[in-house]
């Protein structure tokens, strides 16, 4: 993966991690759009069995044509962003530092990042049934520096990824002369 | 009122619609974080938008969009 373009890497700086969401949070937005685009032909089905006549005329075909043609690109175009949102939200943990990059819909993009020094305390949150099954769950990691937490949103494998970071955490403090927390 | 007028709102939403993809895209390929997957992403939207405007075509150029649309107050049928 080229990762180049979104942060700048320090020379003994090397990516141990490069997180999304887990892949189930993506197929809740494919089923949705699956039912979306079911939906008008489910009503098609169902007006023609009311009026076979009703969607036929020459002027409610049309407006059906052209309202179906809108209702189409938008869902699309939806869905598109949806699948975005999830492409580009991504956090990277790397053996000197951890990045959150988030993407909130189209107009608004944070990128933060902590030094791994500077970790305090890493927890784990797996919630829900489905969380359970799938694994995975939020990170949460509170810094020295900072009142607010970072947080890792709906990650595979959240109680690995906690361990991975405090142990890394726990070398890097050995090259910043800090007492380990 | 000829039925060609529902046109105009088709186009303003096209409009809207382009504008929207290309922010869209212009993300998926600015801010991409892997070798091939923005790529794919790219084309698979563009496939998809291509398709649903050549269906759309398909049905709406065997329209007459001359027909009038008529009022219940002046008389005129609807034919809908």
């Amino acid at each position: 993966m080229h990762l180049g373009h979104l942060f700048k890497q320090k020379g003994y700086e090397h990516v141990v991690f490069v997180l999304r969401r887990h892949p189930f949070i993506l197929l809740k937005s494919v089923i949705l759009f699956v039912v979306l685009a079911l939906l008008p032909a489910g009503v098609i089905f169902l007006l023609q069995h009311v009026n076979p006549n009703v969607l036929l005329g020459s002027i409610s075909f049309p407006i059906v044509a052209v309202a179906g043609s809108i209702y189409y690109l938008a869902i699309w175009l939806f869905f598109f962003t949806a699948v975005l949102d999830y492409y580009l939200d991504l956090w990277i943990v790397t053996n000197d530092r951890i990045l959150s990059i988030d993407q909130e819909g189209l107009f608004s993009r944070t990128i933060s990042e902590v030094d791994l020094w500077r970790v305090q305390d890493v927890t784990s949150e797996v919630k829900g049934a489905v969380s359970t099954i799938f694994n995975y769950g939020n990170v949460y990691i509170q810094t020295a520096a900072e009142k607010e937490r970072f947080v890792f949103e709906q990650v595979h494998n959240p109680n690995f990824i906690r361990q991975r970071i405090i142990e890394l955490a726990e070398e890097d403090r050995k090259y910043h002369k800090v007492p380990a927390v | 009122m000829p039925l060609w007028i529902l046109l105009f709102p088709y186009a303003l939403f096209l409009l809207v619609f382009g504008v929207f993809s290309l922010i869209d895209l212009y993300h998926a390929i600015r801010f991409r974080s892997g070798g091939f997957s923005a790529f794919l992403l790219t084309v698979f939207y563009l496939a998809g938008t291509a398709s649903i405007l050549y269906l759309s075509y398909l049905m709406l150029s065997t329209l007459d969009w001359n027909t009038t649309i008529g009022s219940p107050i002046t008389g005129h049928p609807l034919g809908l």
